[in-house]
């Protein structure tokens, strides 16, 4: 069932109550101005083979500073997420209203693939896109180039009832990551959650990737 | 197997001779299933962790993610449907959910199933008046026809209601309900005090604190507008407004007197009293959160005790001590400002009830749960 605002993946039709997290379908239509294939895969590569990035130190932390704004009703998630990783891009925001209505956001949630193409509509910095599929290894370092190489906080799509800070909430949802911190054994992120309103810093990596809905779905 | 209803005579007792190794889903026969108590062990918790009953529960039987609370000589938990995980399952739509009531006395372990069918028995507490002990649940559901029910947002539709009913053998009945369905993790958290059982009747925007007791029934407290948040019992009802909807510290008077507020900072969560003391989660400027401590008769000089990087819950559990979760564990803090390590699951809710605080631990093929105290002069 869905949550505290979000998350259909792929698929436009109203998620079915009681089946938990919806399933990915890459099937979904993408806006015109969505990335491609390709484009995920160029950025994933990069990323992957450091491409430009330092090696990972044993210890090391970076955080964005973002603006954040409880979600404004019970299914937009996904603009409150995505509002509060624009304000560390950009002075002037879309308001939660704005970014629904592009995200093509109804009261079933926010189809997943129309997340990325929308936050790009908003700002030039850094074009984000879509990952599914990846190690926890891969899933870190994409966190981390989003964060260090982009100065762009991350979307991140979740099972509510696996975030340590619910224990009676379920249903699918996005946060935003906004920064991290690794140490021997470490491996934590900053998490913003519009539903609770909440910033939850040194949250481990491995909780939020076993969290994440659609294959270790990350928008980055 | 599930057993079912009989009719008479001889024929219930064959019957609940054959239903001793079973879960019966309905409200009788009486399940014989047993707990297994763990008697004499630490079970790796810290001295200052008194004990005061832990049992195992048989395999299979999982309480779900809600956690289990303890209450005069019974615990009560909610029952995760076979092969469902307690993160990740739902009910099942067109079943009952069931939930589990363990006498602590003879361990038996007394599993019916939830008024309503497709509804999950999310809280589950006990009040022992000291004359006898009663039950009070919550239960959710998702309605049936969510498209006419709630046309304007029908995925999230969900109604909730709170039943009572004395142990071990009274039967359910309802005191209150949902006032319109709405998003399902929107239901009611109940609190125990010395006499009577609270909760906030509660909606996605605004709730009413009630209160029940087995002699007088349900009465309201405070006015219908009072937002939503965590709840407390202490000398009077306190609601720790949930930052969506602000950060105050609400006094609702048992009496039924007119409620009253205090401000907390800006980025304060989960405030909770306990006595003339209050405890809350402040996050940080930079990084982390802090965990203040503060006295109701000068509440603008809170002050704090302990530094992490995250709280994910608070809860007093003595008058000087509460358990947090963060990323590092679970923690006791005391008012002193030490603190020490708990090693138990935090992924499960724990639930204090006046004093006793119980919680699983996450012991692979069969849960433990352990109902303590926190000892005084440690």
């Amino acid at each position: 069932m869905l949550a505290a605002g979000l998350v259909v993946a792929g698929f436009a039709g109203p998620a079915s109550a009681g089946t938990g997290s919806s399933p990915v379908s890459a099937g979904g239509v993408l806006p015109n101005n969505a990335p491609s294939d390709a484009t995920a895969r160029n950025k994933e590569t990069q990323a992957s083979a450091g491409g430009g990035f330092s090696v990972l130190a044993t210890s090391e932390s970076k955080r964005l500073t973002i603006t954040t704004q409880a979600q404004e009703t019970n299914y937009w998630c996904s603009p409150a997420a995505g509002r509060a990783a624009l304000s560390a891009l950009s002075a002037t925001v879309p308001s939660q209203s704005t970014l629904a209505w592009r995200m093509d956001t109804t009261s079933s949630g926010t189809v997943t693939t129309n997340i990325a193409p929308s936050l790009n509509a908003y700002q030039s910095k850094n074009n984000y896109v879509r990952s599914t599929g990846m190690t926890l290894d891969n899933y870190r370092t994409y966190l981390r180039a989003g964060i260090v190489t982009y100065a762009a906080p991350s979307i991140l799509n979740v099972q509510m009832s696996k975030l340590p800070w619910y224990s009676n909430v379920s249903g699918g949802h996005s946060v935003t990551s906004y920064g991290y911190a690794t140490a021997t054994k470490v491996w934590n992120l900053d998490i913003y959650d519009p539903w609770d309103n909440i910033r939850h810093t040194g949250t481990a990596s491995g909780t939020m990737y076993d969290a994440a809905i659609n294959n270790h779905e990350m928008i980055w | 197997m599930r057993c079912r209803r009989v009719i008479s005579g001889w024929v219930v007792a064959l019957l609940a001779l054959a239903c001793t190794a079973c879960w019966p889903g309905d409200t009788r026969p009486r399940s014989a299933v047993r707990a297994e108590p763990i008697a004499g062990a630490t079970l790796g918790l810290p001295d200052f962790l008194r004990i005061e009953a832990a049992v195992r529960l048989p395999a299979g039987m999982w309480p779900w993610r809600y956690g289990s609370r303890a209450g005069g000589g019974h615990l009560a938990f909610g029952l995760v449907p076979d092969g469902m995980d307690p993160f990740d399952g739902e009910q099942p739509a067109d079943q009952f959910g069931r939930y589990a009531v363990v006498d602590l006395k003879t361990n038996n372990i007394d599993v019916r199933r939830t008024v309503v069918r497709g509804a999950s028995s999310t809280a589950n507490v006990v009040l022992d008046t000291g004359t006898g002990e009663h039950l009070v649940r919550v239960e959710s559901w998702p309605e049936a026809e969510p498209d006419k029910t709630c046309p304007d947002n029908p995925q999230y539709c969900w109604s909730w209601a709170v039943f009572a009913r004395a142990l071990p053998d009274g039967k359910d009945v309802e005191v209150d309900r949902s006032r319109a369905p709405g998003v399902q993790f929107i239901v009611p958290d109940p609190v125990v005090t010395a006499d009577a059982v609270l909760w906030q009747s509660i909606s996605e925007t605004e709730s009413r604190v009630i209160r029940w007791s087995p002699d007088g029934g349900t009465t309201k407290l405070g006015g219908d507008d009072l937002p939503p948040g965590s709840l407390t019992a202490a000398d009077d009802a306190w609601i720790g407004s949930s930052p969506r909807f602000g950060h105050q510290l609400i006094r609702v008077p048992l009496d039924g007197s007119a409620p009253a507020a205090l401000n907390l900072p800006e980025r304060a969560a989960y405030a909770a009293v306990r006595g003339r003391h209050f405890a809350y989660r402040n996050e940080l400027p930079e990084s982390g959160v802090e965990l203040l401590l503060g006295d109701l008769n000068d509440p603008g000089k809170a002050v704090p005790i302990h530094r992490v990087t995250d709280i994910y819950w608070l809860l007093w559990v003595s008058d000087d001590a509460l358990l947090i979760a963060t990323p590092q564990g679970v923690r006791l803090v005391r008012t002193d400002h030490t603190w020490s390590t708990v090693p138990v699951d935090n992924r499960f809710a724990a639930h204090n009830d006046r004093d006793r605080v119980t919680f699983l631990l996450d012991s692979g093929e069969r849960r433990t749960i352990v109902v303590a105290h926190v000892e005084a002069d440690r």
